[in-house]
């Protein structure tokens, strides 16, 4: 098995400390950064996405392969600055203002640093406003908003009115998702786009920037 | 173990429960029109899901709710398919009641977006409920209107209704409670958020129980929600929730009941019924007398029959201690079918 096959594997059964010594392995075998990235941590999270799309892995088990990702990361980023690898886009995150629910936003993130993005994420109960300066600040192209409640989903379309007051419309797409949400009240609110999992809002996130 | 009472909130009769498109019992009637099964009275029987839910995404996304389809169908549909919604919900209320339920929690809050809809639905649902048993209910919102709406339909006759819940955050329903005296669940939820630990749970209870009790509360009316985080997010939530049972029990003594949303522990895991059971008795041992559960599947029969010397019950009691880093010794079990769901 190749470097890169070893990391993948080992980041998909969440073994943080293995997936850190074989990245690494592969740094000083010179691998190419970048494939680190793409073929060995971003590859073997895009299974653990499909597989939890799938029902087939369990929330601890996404949550130690994040952990893992991380691990490896953290020798990688420095590298990857270096070589000039941006992230696919930033994305802010959050839960909408009024409600307090942060295992979905969480998991959402997840997968999205599983996907390439950078995250930014803006926590729970944030004003709407407040995730458009985020977006700002971090030249964000994207904005995630999660939502639990059918009386806190209505702030999802403040995000999108926020945007547009602040003459964003078009460069900052807002995706929504919560167990409430619909493709139908996503269009309703005229929002960019409505993800049904966490596993899902990655794939929408990459349609959207592209 | 032998307990002496353990307090049951049905939780079943609640407008965000869904089932699923493709399972056993979304199915199709002869004439091809999407109905969802139910046995009533020992008869199979019907009930048709409304255009308004076929046209709506969760139809798309696979699922259906279930209970808002029952209320839909009894107040506005025709005919067969509104004494379909009747039977639906009265056939929950009784499988509840007979299988040990001290309350029946009603919540419509995710029924319509409309304020007049929902304080309608939850008037409706509250009457066709007290004719199905002899219940008294538990009325579940987070909105004052919702809940003034559902006391007043609650027959004073059943006893005591419940109000679920009152915190911090909601302290505007204490005038509520004052006029109503009803059993109340405190929940040990913060003024700007979720407690993190026991002691912010106990700091929060220290301002809301008094609150209540001033308002002519008797202490035997309160049943204090600690707040159950999933373990599937931080393996340290059901030691963290079971160390908070015992704290409250000892700073609030013997007369306050102790409950919570228990099934909340085991969200992202396999067996959650296993795990729910296992977590109540646990809950049990550590001084609570009381849940907003499932009743057929949590009840004090089950509880004095679980088997705690089985290799399942110590793999879950592992899990919710913390012993068990991430569930990975109980997802592995599970997956090599050594413990059943």
């Amino acid at each position: 098995m190749s470097v890169l096959d070893e990391i993948k594997e080992n980041l998909i059964k969440g073994k943080a400390k293995e997936v850190k010594e074989l990245v690494d392995k592969a740094i000083k075998e010179n691998v190419k950064p970048v494939d680190i990235l793409n073929k060995g941590l971003l590859a073997g999270m895009g299974i653990v996405g499909e597989r939890f799309k799938k029902n087939e892995v369990y929330v601890p088990e996404v949550l130690i392969a994040a952990r893992a990702m991380k691990s490896g990361m953290e020798l990688l980023k420095p590298l990857l600055a270096k070589a000039g690898v941006q992230p696919l886009a930033t994305i802010v995150i959050g839960t909408v203002k009024g409600d307090l629910h942060d295992i979905g936003k969480n998991l959402v993130g997840m997968m999205l640093e599983g996907a390439g993005f950078r995250v930014v994420d803006a926590g729970i109960n944030v004003e709407p406003a407040k995730m458009v300066e985020l977006a700002k600040e971090n030249n964000a192209q994207l904005i995630g908003g999660s939502a639990l409640l059918t009386t806190t989903m209505t702030n999802m379309k403040s995000i999108v009115e926020e945007v547009k007051k602040a003459g964003l419309a078009g460069k900052v797409k807002v995706m929504i998702g919560g167990a409430p949400v619909t493709q139908a009240f996503s269009d309703e609110i005229g929002a960019d786009g409505y993800a049904p999992d966490a596993a899902s809002a990655a794939d929408l996130a990459k349609k959207l920037i592209a | 173990m032998n307990i002496p009472t353990f307090i049951v909130i049905g939780e079943n009769i609640h407008c965000t429960r869904i089932l699923k498109r493709g399972g056993s019992l979304v199915t199709t009637r002869s004439d091809g029109a999407p109905v969802i099964a139910f046995e009533y009275r020992g008869k199979k029987s019907a009930l048709p899901i409304p255009e308004p839910f076929l046209s709506a995404g969760d139809w798309t996304d696979g699922k259906v709710k279930h209970c808002s389809v029952a209320i839909w169908q009894g107040m506005r549909g025709k005919g067969e398919a509104r004494q379909a919604g009747i039977d639906y919900l009265q056939t929950l209320a009784r499988k509840q009641e007979d299988a040990g339920a001290s309350f029946l929690d009603l919540n419509v809050d995710e029924f319509s977006l409309d304020i007049g809809e929902k304080k309608e639905a939850i008037r409706w649902a509250a009457d066709i409920v007290q004719k199905a048993g002899a219940l008294p209910l538990s009325i579940d919102s987070s909105n004052e209107e919702i809940m003034k709406a559902g006391l007043k339909a609650c027959l004073p006759a059943r006893g005591r209704a419940m109000v679920n819940s009152i915190s911090l955050e909601r302290l505007k329903l204490l005038d509520l409670a004052a006029s109503f005296k009803p059993a109340v669940v405190a929940s040990a939820a913060g003024e700007k958020g979720l407690p993190s630990d026991t002691e912010e749970r106990l700091q929060n209870l220290r301002q809301l129980i008094p609150l209540l009790t001033a308002k002519g509360i008797q202490p035997s009316w309160i049943h204090v929600d600690p707040l159950v985080y999933t373990i599937s997010t931080d393996p340290n939530n059901g030691r963290m929730f079971l160390e908070a049972v015992r704290a409250i029990r000892k700073e609030f003594g013997p007369e306050i009941h102790i409950i919570g949303g228990l099934s909340n522990v085991s969200f992202g895991m396999p067996c959650r019924k296993l795990i729910n059971q296992v977590f109540t008795w646990l809950s049990v041992e550590a001084g609570g007398d009381g849940g907003i559960v499932d009743p057929l599947q949590i009840n004090k029969g089950v509880l004095d029959k679980l088997d705690t010397d089985s290799e399942a019950f110590r793999l879950a009691s592992a899990l919710l201690r913390g012993e068990d880093e991430f569930g990975m010794n109980f997802i592995a079990a599970h997956r090599e079918g050594k413990i059943a769901s």
